[in-house]
């Protein structure tokens, strides 16, 4: 009996071992089965971890800091250059993106202005002259980069000859003219069924009225209206009322 | 109950076309009753145009250099005047005149600027090829201008001006000039005929301006 127990014990035991192995086998294979799973897939290429590479934002900053000039307009040396409205210019061997990204100085002086033309990006930077240059004059052009570091400088000497105009200069005056002046200018002449406004001096409308049996009144309102609409204060200008066909 | 329910998606549908086909039909007709509303008010310059000899050169030359590509010295131009009916004596005037004219002007190459444009058309009308020497400046203060048999009298301010006639302007170290191409008495202003307003020695006929003699002098052919 006492043996019969003993075996007994003994089958019991195995049966508990195998049951907690058949446990543990389950868990293993639920474990395996989980981590496989949720498992990152690997990146194409090695990420670096001890290298930081600069973004391509910084790279193109670091290469627009160092762009050269390749070639300008004049050349350097040139002689004889026409002392009119011409244009000075360079190109670069990088793209420009903004006007913040380099500075160009002209020396001596202008006599009025330069514009420098706004296309971004570019690899070509053109500045206008407007109302032309000195005769006889050398003239030293330095181009700096963003930080106001020495890029690059030409010279060129303009002619004797005296230029032929400064249409450039003048159509810009004329503009600030006509906006002081006549700042409804491009929308003149107004026309509606009642009556035509037009200028007829400087800061003087002249409203012709077709139709007498209108109001004037009527005509007033809307006159000063439609300059109101142009952002034009009326009390500016002086408006003459006149019946006409 | 299947059945009801689709039916009631088709109706739903439908009403949502209908309606938006409708309000879309409303704003069309908005839009169309807006302008009949405003179909009598316009607004800007009207060209009107006028035959003049300065007129038709300087057109014809304008039209001949952009077919050409502003290559003044090429057969192009010069095949081009040809079949305009200019004589070989005006070809050969152009010629002359071309090469003075033509300065690095703003384009990056060389063009004529206005003077130049104003001294071609002299030369083609007169066969002058030495007039307008100097800058545009100096014919502000001018009392009259002349090339070959042509006089142009500076008109009084109250003159009214036609087109034909010649404008200079002050402004600027070194003026400009143009032919007035037509002009607007009623409302006080003018286009020009001219080269090199934009800064790049190219010709235009649409720029309008007032008539103000603080802007321009105007001359007027005798």
């Amino acid at each position: 009996m006492g043996k019969n127990k003993i075996l007994l014990f003994i089958k019991n035991i195995k049966v508990v071992v195998v049951i907690i192995f058949l446990l543990f086998v389950v868990f293993a294979s639920l474990v395996i089965f989980l981590n496989k799973n949720s498992k990152e897939p690997e990146p194409p290429f090695p990420t670096p971890t001890l290298t930081v590479l600069p973004t391509i934002s910084e790279q193109i900053t670091q290469a627009v800091e160092k762009f050269k000039v390749i070639d300008t307009t004049p050349n350097d040396g040139q002689e004889n250059v026409y002392a009119g409205e011409t244009i000075v210019s360079f190109k670069t061997d990088l793209p420009i993106r903004s006007s913040s990204e380099f500075k160009i100085e002209i020396n001596p002086s202008l006599p009025y202005y330069w514009k420098i033309d706004d296309a971004y990006p570019t690899t070509t930077i053109t500045a206008r002259i407007f109302g032309g240059l000195k005769q006889n004059t050398v003239y030293v052009v330095t181009v700096k980069n963003k930080q106001g570091n020495f890029v690059y400088f030409w010279s060129f000497k303009t002619s004797q000859e005296t230029p032929e105009s400064s249409s450039g200069y003048v159509r810009e005056k004329e503009k600030e003219f006509i906006q002081k002046y006549y700042p409804l200018f491009d929308f003149t002449p107004y026309k509606t069924s009642s009556f035509v406004v037009a200028y007829s001096d400087k800061l003087t409308l002249k409203v012709t009225i077709n139709n007498k049996n209108i109001n004037i009144n009527i005509i007033k309102t809307e006159v000063n209206s439609w300059i109101r609409s142009k952002s034009v204060d009326p009390a500016t200008h002086t408006i003459n009322y006149v019946y006409g066909p | 109950m299947k059945i009801k329910k689709k039916l009631s998606f088709i109706l739903i549908v439908f009403f949502f076309f209908e309606f938006t086909s409708s309000s879309l039909a409303a704003s069309y007709y908005k839009d169309s009753t807006s302008q009949e509303a405003t179909a009598q008010v316009s607004v800007g310059k009207a060209e009107t145009t006028s035959s003049n000899d300065l007129i038709k050169i300087g057109e014809d030359l304008k039209d001949v250099f952009e077919k050409c590509g502003y290559a003044y010295q090429s057969d192009c131009v010069i095949n081009a005047l040809k079949t305009k009916g200019y004589t070989d004596q005006q070809v050969s005037s152009y010629r002359t005149r071309i090469g003075n004219a033509q300065a690095d002007c703003g384009n990056g190459g060389y063009g004529v600027p206005c003077l130049g444009f104003v001294a071609i058309i002299g030369a083609i009308v007169s066969g002058d090829t030495n007039s307008f020497g100097g800058n545009a400046n100096d014919y502000y203060s001018k009392q009259s201008i002349s090339f070959g048999s042509y006089t142009y009298k500076r008109l009084n301010p109250k003159d009214p001006i036609i087109a034909g006639d010649i404008g200079a302007s002050a402004m600027g170290s070194y003026g400009h000039i143009l032919i007035v191409k037509s002009v607007d008495q009623a409302s006080d202003y003018f286009i020009g005929l001219e080269s090199n307003a934009n800064g790049n020695c190219r010709v235009t006929d649409d720029i309008p301006r007032p008539i103000d003699r603080d802007l321009y002098a105007f001359f007027r052919k005798q």
